[in-house]
């Protein structure tokens, strides 16, 4: 007896490749979305700072606007200086 | 004369005066005395007392002469009177007595002849008229009367109702009809008589004249009828007129039947002797037809019949028997008949109500027509009282399955929206099934079921009938509950229309009466509300039925597979109307992944030529999940043969290319597999890869689904089996995820048997008990969830249960 395959229609779970589990700032799982949207992934996503700190795009965001200076806009996991990635 | 009757007395002022006179006159008497003054005292005084002695008798005869004297005058007066009535007397006494005679009565009057003063002339005789002239003339009128009455009662008592009734009793046996017939013309002819006399007595009578409460004879003549035949009525008089007037009623345009009616209300009787049995075949037979007429049928309205059935039959036959008895008591009795019919309609309905109910929209007629008895009889209480214990009898009970329940309570809330619109009687008499339904456990999935699958009921149509008046509702904000202010103002628009709760509506809750409270219109919104709010209002909060649509969503989704979400979505929208959008966020990302799935299996396998990589010998679609918003997936491990390792990783590279940073984890145990399947005898045949296949030796096998079998059952091996029941879906069900929690104390009880070794299940409970105090993170359990997890460990050979204790397999 010979099985052929000729379609799999299969379930999967999407995942950041993250190095850790929920966002620093708003406490959620990555796969979550921040506080202030309604659909996670593209919607809202993650960005990696070079300290390669992921956070939800618009909690970090939110954290960079509400430092007063640019010069000290800061990771807020490691306090090095912010850049994107 | 005076003084002898009173022979003892004292001395009167009279005897004084008599005294003195009796004196004077022995002093005139004695003509040889002198004067006293002249002559002196008399010389001897004895003689003296000699003379008064003797005067005292004289004088006593002197009285009794007197006496004597009127006595014999007085006689004499009277015998000249006593002459004259000697005369008369013999002359009135005939006129009486012939007059009497005339009238009918003979009294002995003999004992006038033997006076023998007048000779008895030839009878006279008299017309009525004279006669009832001289009866009066000597005030005779009361005694004839009351001769008369004497003398008709001794004859009934004595002879005509007897007969009467042994007329009756005699032939029990015989033909009824006839008997009755009978014996009515019988008493009827005895009394012809009597009541001949009636209107010369009637004459007789004197302007105000009563007896017993009569004003007229005949009327007293008829209360003693009354009395004499009750009085001496057998036991069972009743089977007989019951079976009499029963007859009478299946062929009411018999003639002879209709004269016994005639004679019996001659004699006023008709009421008395009848008018029970009447009364009780007249209801006996519309009991009959109403329930003859509304047996089993629904859809078809009776209360005009039976009023017409009424009025043609019954009245019909009560004009019959009762003559012409005039139209204000006709009227009366149509509408006490008239009110019987709808209350018996009522109680017939009342005990088929259940079955009305859930027939509903078929029965709809039998409700409008109990509606319309309702409002004339006063049979609410009764029938909210009747339905709740039919509904409690019938349908909540273990043997009922919960979907039964709430088909048969949606139909009750249809139905009984067009037997009471304000909502108070469903409210009443559905208040055991709210409560019972609260304690089912699939009550909420079933709800949901019938909500948003057509398949499970026609509530789905319900859902979207909302969207109209619902649409306003969310629209104001996304909190579901804040459109229910609206019912109120509807109210306060429609004022004029307004009309009072109905006496037994629970009175609104004092919440809802505060200024303050949130909704003050819960009470109407609660009755007026529609049948979808009714139930999803059996729970207080909103979130078990969002839980449960989730499951049921997910459930749906990858059984399917099919990455179409129309229609769900559709479901989503109305069912977000209901519960709010913020309750319903998660299924809306659900369906969101449906339809990003979908682009992305379209953007994997149309785009090659941008690089995407090529499956080798089958493409791979893929439903991807964004864990979070879905229920727990049903961990399960199944390893994939390597090739199909491979396709899955090619798709997951091809994901990864499209979406920067993200990656694929696979539910293996989940999904479709299209194959074919080759065998020896070169057939080949399309299989879905979830449908159970059995193998049995060589290139037979068995498609189980469809319940085909080859001729040899010697099955060998079982290659695929997958529970596809939706109920237990590949999410993990609150029982599976209890499970879960237990696995939690597996290691405290592989700690403890390691030390001790064995342990009952009492024991282990309480030691676990102890540590459950300890740690926050384990939850209660009770010692039956406990047993049961235990055996199940028993059952995976990871423990064993020895003399009634647990132990650890030993390994090796």
């Amino acid at each position: 007896m010979k099985v052929k395959i000729k379609k799999w229609t299969g379930v999967a779970v999407w995942k950041w490749t993250a190095n850790d589990d929920s966002c620093g700032i708003c406490r959620m799982p990555f796969e979550a979305c921040c506080p202030d949207c309604r659909i996670p992934g593209d919607d809202c996503p993650l960005v990696w700072g070079q300290c390669s700190h992921p956070f939800h795009i618009h909690c970090i965001m939110k954290w960079l606007s509400s430092q007063q200076m640019a010069a000290a806009q800061l990771c807020p996991m490691c306090r090095q200086g912010w850049r994107f990635r | 004369m005076e003084n002898m009757a009173q022979p003892r007395r004292n001395v009167t002022s009279e005897d004084i005066v008599s005294a003195h006179e009796s004196e004077r006159e022995s002093l005139l008497d004695g003509g040889d005395d002198d004067d006293f003054f002249l002559k002196g005292p008399a010389p001897n005084p004895i003689p003296l007392a000699g003379a008064t002695k003797l005067s005292q008798v004289k004088l006593q005869v002197e009285e009794v002469t007197n006496v004597m004297r009127e006595n014999v005058s007085k006689l004499f007066e009277r015998g000249d009177r006593l002459e004259e009535l000697q005369g008369t007397i013999p002359k009135n006494m005939h006129r009486l007595k012939a007059a009497c005679e005339c009238l009918g009565f003979h009294f002995d009057l003999s004992w006038m002849d033997e006076g023998g003063t007048s000779k008895r002339t030839e009878s006279v005789i008299l017309n009525e008229e004279e006669a009832l002239q001289i009866l009066k003339s000597f005030n005779f009128e009361e005694a004839i009367l009351n001769e008369f009455m004497e003398d008709v009662s001794m004859k009934l008592h004595n002879t005509v109702i007897p007969k009467f009734w042994k007329l009756l009793e005699l032939q029990e046996a015989s033909e009824p009809f006839a008997v009755f017939c009978d014996a009515v013309h019988e008493l009827s002819s005895s009394l012809r008589g009597v009541l001949a006399r009636v209107p010369l007595m009637e004459r007789l009578r004197p302007e105000k004249w009563t007896k017993c409460g009569q004003t007229t004879v005949l009327g007293l003549l008829k209360l003693h009828l009354k009395t004499e035949l009750k009085s001496q009525r057998p036991l069972h008089y009743k089977n007989l007129l019951i079976q009499f007037y029963s007859r009478a009623f299946k062929i009411f345009h018999h003639r002879r039947e209709i004269g016994v009616n005639q004679e019996l209300k001659v004699l006023g009787l008709l009421e008395c002797l009848v008018g029970d049995v009447l009364t009780s075949i007249v209801h006996e037979t519309i009991q009959n037809h109403v329930q003859a007429t509304c047996k089993g049928s629904f859809d078809v309205s009776h209360v005009d019949g039976l009023e017409k059935w009424l009025r043609k039959v019954v009245l019909d036959w009560f004009t019959i028997i009762l003559g012409n008895p005039g139209d204000t008591f006709l009227e009366t009795l149509e509408a006490r008949l008239l009110q019987f019919l709808f209350e018996t309609y009522t109680h017939t309905r009342m005990e088929q109500l259940f079955t009305i109910v859930i027939e509903f929209p078929e029965s709809q007629p039998a409700l409008e027509d109990l509606k319309e008895c309702l409002e004339k009889t006063n049979l609410r209480t009764q029938l909210i009282q009747s339905l709740k214990a039919a509904l409690q009898t019938r349908l909540l009970h273990p043997g009922v399955n919960t979907a039964d329940i709430l088909t048969a309570y949606i139909s009750a809330i249809k139905a009984l929206r067009v037997l009471d619109p304000s909502g108070v009687m469903l409210e009443l008499a559905c208040g055991p099934v709210r409560e019972y339904l609260k304690t089912r456990e699939d009550t909420v999935k079933r709800i949901v079921l019938c909500l948003t699958d057509e398949y499970y009921g026609d509530l789905t149509e319900e859902l979207g009938k909302v969207d109209g008046s619902g649409g306003t509702r969310a629209a104001g904000g996304t909190q579901g509950n804040k459109g229910s202010h609206e019912p109120m103002e509807v109210r306060v628009g429609d004022w004029q229309h307004w009309m009072p709760d109905p006496w037994d509506a629970a009175p609104p809750s004092i919440q809802s009466l505060l200024p303050a409270s949130e909704n003050p219109s819960d009470v109407y919104k609660n009755r007026s509300a529609d049948i979808v709010s009714m139930l999803i209002g059996i729970y207080e909060t909103k979130d078990k039925f969002v839980t449960e649509y989730r499951t049921i969503l997910a459930n749906r989704i990858l059984r399917l597979l099919s990455f179409e979400s129309k229609k769900e979505t559709r479901y989503l929208e109305l069912l977000k109307l209901r519960f709010g959008e913020s309750l319903l966020h998660n299924c809306e990302v659900m369906l969101k992944d449906v339809a990003d799935s979908k682009r992305i299996n379209a953007f994997i396998h149309g785009l090659k030529e941008y690089g995407m990589p090529e499956f080798p010998s089958y493409p791979v679609e893929s439903m991807i999940v964004s864990d979070q918003f879905w229920p727990t997936i049903r961990e399960e491990k199944l390893e994939l043969p390597a090739s199909v390792k491979e396709h899955l990783d090619i798709y997951t590279k091809a994901f990864e290319m499209l979406k920067g940073n993200r990656t694929l984890h696979w539910k293996t145990q989940l999904g479709i597999v299209h194959m074919d399947l080759e065998l020896e005898g070169g057939r080949t045949i399309n299989l879905m890869g979830k449908g159970l296949i059995r193998e049995v030796n060589g290139d037979k096998f068995i498609l189980v689904e469809d319940g085909y079998r080859e001729e040899k059952p010697n099955l060998s091996l079982t290659t695929t089996s997958e529970d596809d029941d939706e109920a237990n879906g590949y999410m993990a069900s609150a029982s599976d995820q209890h499970q879960e929690k237990l696995q939690v104390y597996w290691t405290y009880i592989m700690g403890m048997l390691t030390n001790i070794e064995s342990l009952t299940l009492e024991k282990m409970h309480s030691m676990l008990r102890m540590f459950t105090l300890q740690g926050p993170q384990l939850e209660e359990c009770t010692q039956a969830e406990l047993r049961e997890f235990l055996d199940q460990k028993v059952r995976n050979h990871e423990l064993m249960f020895v003399n009634g204790s647990y132990r650890l397999v030993k390994k090796g």
